[in-house]
Parts: C-alpha cells; sequence; structure tokens
C-alpha cells in the first residue's frame, strides 16, 4: 500500500558524520557486496569487466570542497617550506575544506517516492519506517526514482525492478547475526566510525543526543520529504554568510550519447 | 531530465488520440449542420482508438516488467500514475460504446449521453497524465501551473489538426473553413502558452546550492572535486541530463515553426482549395506531430531534477 503511515513507532535511520568521513568508499563497497548477497540481492551489473560498467549501488561516496563563507575571516593560507611559504589555497585563493559525502536513502517521513508508486510495491514500514520495494510488485516505471531528490533509488536494468538501501534490515533484525553485528553493513565497515545507525523517535538514543549536540542537518528539508537521516557539519571553523553558486551551461560534449553529440556538432556549426 | 523516447511517443500519440476523442464525443451526438459525412465518424473513433492504443503500448515498453502493468491500477488513492491508468482503461468503455453506436450495434440516442461521457474521460486521462509531472517536486519547472492546461491544449490541438484529413477524405466537398480555424486557434494557443512557459522556465531560480544539497545552507560555494563514481550510473543516465540552451532554443524555435507556422499555413492553403481531396491537410497533421514531438522532448530534456545539484560539476 502507497499510502504513508500516519505515525510510525520507530524512526529508524543513519546519522552520518561529515567531519569525520574520510571518503575511503568503504560503506558503498561493503554495502554492494552484503546486498548482492543478502535477501534484496544481486544488485546486478551491466557490462561488469567492460568498457563502460554501470550497476546497483546502494550507496555513493561523493567529494567535494567547500569554500569558507567569508574571505575576511579566512586569510590567504600558507604553510612553511623551509624558508618557503607554500601557499595552501583553492581556486577562489582560500582555504578550501574538502568534504567526502556518503549518499543513501534516508527514509523519509514524507517520501513521495511511496505516495507516487502505482503498484504498491515501494513502501514504508509502520513499525520502523524503513522504506521498501518489494521486487515482485515492481513493474520498473521508475517513476518513485523521478519523485526522489536525493537520488537513493537505481533501476536494476538485468532484473527490470528498482533498488534501493534497505537499512540492512535482513541484518538489523537478524538474530542469526552476533548481536553487535545487527546494524548497518556501512555502519559496522566505516573505519573512522563517521556512520551511527539507531532510532531517530527515541529523543535519549544515541543518534537522536549526538544529533542534538551537533546540529545535524535533514538534506533539503524546504521540499518537505521530512528525512530521518541526519548529517552532522563539519566542527565550526569560519562561519559565515553563504553565497549561492550561479548556474554554467557549459556541457561536455564527451558525456553525452552519441546522437545527441552528433546534434551538438551540427547546432553548433 | 533524459527524453526518453517512449514517454514522449505515449505522451504525445495517446494525447493526439484523446484529443480526438475528446472533439467526437461533442461532435458526433451535437454537431448539425452540415450534417457529419457518414464514414467520419466510425474512422475518426478507430483512429483515435488506434493512437491511444499505441501510445499505451509505447508506455508499457517503458516498463520493466509490463507484465505486471495490471498492478499499475491498484494504488489510486496517492498516485497520479495509478489514476491514470485507471482513467486510460475506463476511457475504452465509453469510446468502445461510441463505436458500437456508429456501426450500428446500439441505439443512436445512446450518443447523447456515450458523446459526453468520453469527452470527460479523456480529458481527465490526459490530465492525470499531466499531474504525473506536475506533483513531482524534484522538478521545478514541471511545479508550474501551465503543465495542465498544456497538456489539455496540445491533446486538444492534435485531435483539431487530425480531424480534418479524416473530413476531407469523407467528404471532399465540404470547404472545412470552420474546423481548419478551429485547428490553427488551438494549435496557436498551446504552443503560445509553451512559450510564456520556456519564458518561465529561464527565470526559475528553484536549483538548491551544492552547499544547502549536502546540509551546509550557511557555507560558502561548494564545488564537485570527485564524483561518486567514474562511470555512469542509473541517476546520472536517467537524471543528470544536460542540453545546451542554445541547441534548446534552436529546437524549440523548430517546433514552433513546424507545429504552429507551417501547420497553420497548410491549414490555411488546404481550406481555401474549393473542393477536392486536399494534401495539405494530411502535410499539416504531420507537421504539427512533429512539432509537439520536439516540444515534448524539451520538456523532459530541458527539466532539471534537483539531484543534478550533487553531480554538476561547475
Ligand atoms: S531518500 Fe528518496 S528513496 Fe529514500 S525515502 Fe526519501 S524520497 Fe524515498
Ligand atoms: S519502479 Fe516499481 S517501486 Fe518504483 S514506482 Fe514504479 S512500480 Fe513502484
Ligand atoms: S544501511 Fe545497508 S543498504 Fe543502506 S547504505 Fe548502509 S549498507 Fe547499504
Amino acid at each position: 500500500m502507497t499510502a504513508l503511515p500516519t505515525h510510525t513507532t520507530k524512526k529508524l535511520g543513519l546519522l552520518i558524520d561529515l567531519d569525520i568521513c574520510v571518503g575511503c568508499h568503504a560503506c558503498a563497497v561493503v554495502c554492494k557486496e552484503w546486498n548482492d548477497g543478502g535477501q534484496f540481492g544481486p544488485l546486478s551489473d551491466e557490462d561488469p569487466m567492460g568498457a563502460k560498467p554501470v550497476g546497483v549501488w546502494f550507496n555513493r561516496v561523493h567529494s567535494y570542497t567547500v569554500d569558507p563563507a567569508t574571505p575576511a575571516e579566512s586569510p590567504e593560507p600558507a604553510r612553511a617550506c623551509g624558508d618557503k611559504a607554500i601557499p595552501l589555497s583553492g581556486p577562489a585563493g582560500r582555504l578550501g575544506l574538502s568534504l567526502h559525502f556518503p549518499r543513501s536513502c534516508l527514509h523519509c517521513e514524507h517520501a513521495a517516492c511511496v505516495t507516487v508508486c502505482p503498484t504498491g510495491a515501494s513502501y514504508k514500514r509502520a513499525e520502523d519506517g524503513i522504506v521498501l520495494v518489494d521486487y515482485d510488485k515492481c513493474i520498473g516505471c521508475k517513476l518513485c526514482s523521478w519523485a526522489c531528490p536525493y537520488g537513493a533509488r537505481e533501476y536494476d536494468e538485468v532484473q527490470g525492478v528498482m533498488k534501493k538501501c534497505t537499512l540492512c534490515v535482513d541484518r538489523i533484525y537478524n538474530t542469526t547475526l552476533a548481536k553487535e553485528d545487527q546494524q548497518p553493513a556501512c555502519v559496522l565497515a566505516c573505519p573512522t566510525g563517521a556512520r551511527m545507525f539507531g532510532d531517530f523517535a527515541d529523543p535519549d538514543s544515541a543518534v537522536s543526543q549526538r544529533s542534538r549536540e551537533r546540529e545535524g542537518q535533514a538534506l533539503l528539508p524546504e521540499l518537505g520529504y521530512a528525512p530521518t537521516n541526519r548529517y552532522l557539519p563539519p566542527r565550526p571553523r569560519r562561519d559565515g554568510a553563504a553565497s549561492a553558486p550561479k548556474n554554467s551551461e557549459a556541457i561536455d560534449a564527451q558525456e553525452l550519447p552519441s546522437v545527441l553529440r552528433w546534434l551538438d556538432r551540427v547546432l553548433s556549426r | 531530465m533524459n527524453p526518453a523516447l517512449s514517454v514522449i511517443a505515449f505522451t504525445t500519440l495517446s494525447g493526439a488520440g484523446y484529443g480526438l476523442m475528446i472533439w467526437l464525443g461533442i461532435l458526433l451526438p451535437f454537431h448539425r449542420q452540415p450534417p457529419l459525412p457518414p464514414q467520419f465518424g466510425w474512422v475518426a473513433m478507430v483512429l483515435a482508438l488506434v493512437l491511444v492504443s499505441a501510445g499505451l503500448l509505447a508506455s508499457l515498453a517503458h516498463l520493466g516488467h509490463p507484465e505486471r502493468a495490471w498492478r499499475a491500477l491498484s494504488q489510486w488513492r496517492t498516485s497520479w500514475l495509478s489514476r491514470e491508468g485507471i482513467a486510460a482503461v475506463w476511457c475504452f468503455v465509453p469510446a468502445l460504446g461510441v463505436l458500437a453506436v456508429l456501426l450500428g450495434y446500439a441505439p443512436i440516442t445512446w450518443l447523447s449521453w456515450l458523446g459526453p461521457l468520453l469527452s470527460v474521460s479523456a480529458l481527465v486521462t490526459v490530465l492525470c497524465t499531466a499531474m504525473i509531472y506536475a506533483s513531482l517536486k524534484t522538478v521545478p519547472q514541471w511545479r508550474d501551473w501551465r503543465v495542465l492546461p498544456l497538456y489539455a491544449l496540445f491533446a486538444l490541438a492534435s485531435g483539431a489538426v487530425l480531424l480534418l484529413p479524416v473530413l476531407n477524405w469523407a467528404a471532399p466537398d465540404l470547404a472545412l473553413n470552420m474546423p481548419s480555424t478551429t485547428a490553427q486557434a488551438a494549435l496557436l494557443i498551446a504552443f503560445a502558452l509553451r512559450y510564456w512557459q520556456r519564458r518561465h522556465w529561464r527565470d526559475l531560480d528553484a536549483t538548491p546550492s551544492l552547499a544547502a544539497a549536502i546540509g551546509l545552507p550557511g557555507a560558502g560555494e561548494a564545488r564537485v572535486f570527485e564524483g561518486a563514481h567514474t562511470e555512469a550510473s542509473f541517476i546520472t543516465r536517467e537524471m543528470v541530463f544536460r542540453f545546451a540552451r542554445k541547441h534548446a532554443d534552436a529546437m524549440f524555435f523548430t517546433a514552433l515553426l513546424l507545429g504552429a507556422a507551417f501547420a497553420g499555413g497548410l491549414l490555411e492553403l488546404a481550406s481555401n482549395q474549393g473542393g477536392g481531396i486536399r494534401i495539405g491537410f494530411a502535410l499539416a497533421a504531420v507537421c504539427a506531430y512533429a512539432g509537439i514531438f520536439l516540444e515534448r522532448w524539451l520538456f523532459f530534456a530541458e527539466a532539471r531534477h534537483v539531484v543534478s545539484t550533487y553531480f554538476e560539476r561547475r
């Protein structure tokens, strides 16, 4: 049933610490590994050993640089090296912060990916808020992936159904695993402890407390999806006002499919 | 968004078919003078059914499991796609009913209620299709009040243009000035509204900044330093589609030229030719469809999904 539950007893989710994530992709790889063989696998790959491999992953790690908000608070940085000062500034002439950003399903409270589903294959569990896909009902219309702002759903071309992070529902309740292993695979694999799993409905849970202390952020709250997962921002360095980046129209012709590349050439004349 | 051929074919073909149905539902029971030619009704109705079926088949081709398509009728309480599916299936009932009347299997008086029922059902189906897109918060270009009237207008316009070659074939002596003017007006209004929508898109600044998208709304500018994957993924293929604006402008201009100028001009010529079979009506229909097809391609290609924010190198 694609109507959302009005209330979920628990709100299970992940708390991801952007301050200590080192961008090693361990969580992404172990997620692929576990889920390929777990209850929700396989996560099919097309052309896995070929020139253009494409495959289903539930978790992806992006790497970004972030400028400090105000240049004044961040003087031109330099590092002494012998008697020379080596500038450390980034493209904007300021010290940039590199930041690694793991992206997976946020198990939203107002998950439009569920309500748009025409078949009832996508659903949100009333007991713990986990959003799942029933592969036996999914017709592969892909509308749910259009409705997700966070790119959390990836379509399996081989099986013709939609797939997504299950919050490792086949681990967290799996009593055949040792108690300490009843956690999402990505949480266990993270070498820096940047991922925590827990119940955000319980204000005393470790994730709720940590999120409160460190001002855990919900992504794109203005869209109204009310994601459960929270991201902990880097610990304060030099804060300030935002500067909104502008859109660029540049496209890389090499990245276009061949028909469009041809169109690009013809129209560019 | 990736302009998938199956989705464009689905919306334009079924749109044309439903547009025809809307017109037929009104014309067949209520049109009096001059009397409609006897062959016209059922031929136009069959054409509408063929277009709608072709569109629906194209949409099935988009599915990973077309054999389970029946399941899509179950979630009408929340899903516009499901509602669209139900409306589309329901539409066959009044459409086949009208066809039965026209072929003499049902009393002619039934047209007076089957006709309006068909028009309303076809219009509702088109509006449900439009709502699939208009309801997505993830694509700011589609969260626009013009999306609904545009889908309805393009359906009506393509239906009006398609009526003409059928009318001309069924009664070569009819001048067809009135229906030509109607088709011209529908095309003009539709493309004018679409032009306005594109103007609005150009000024639309609904894109979240990358810094906000990663939960650092107070930070400075964020840039892609390294992608999450070296090759394409489903998300980049399906959602992160960029088409340079100058090409899009050229394409939209072509759509206007074909769909409004050429189609309108051909209708003008053909309706002023007096009598006989006039090839201009058929050519106008082809031009109008080509223009609407290009317009629909751009409706997808120029729509920017929020998730692109995580990927685009600036
Ligand atoms: S992150 Fe996307 S897929 Fe996950 S619940 Fe939210 S909208 Fe749905
Ligand atoms: S792809 Fe599957 S899960 Fe997603 S909306 Fe369609 S039927 Fe539902
Ligand atoms: S919770 Fe499990 S399925 Fe979700 S990202 Fe982590 S490892 Fe992958």
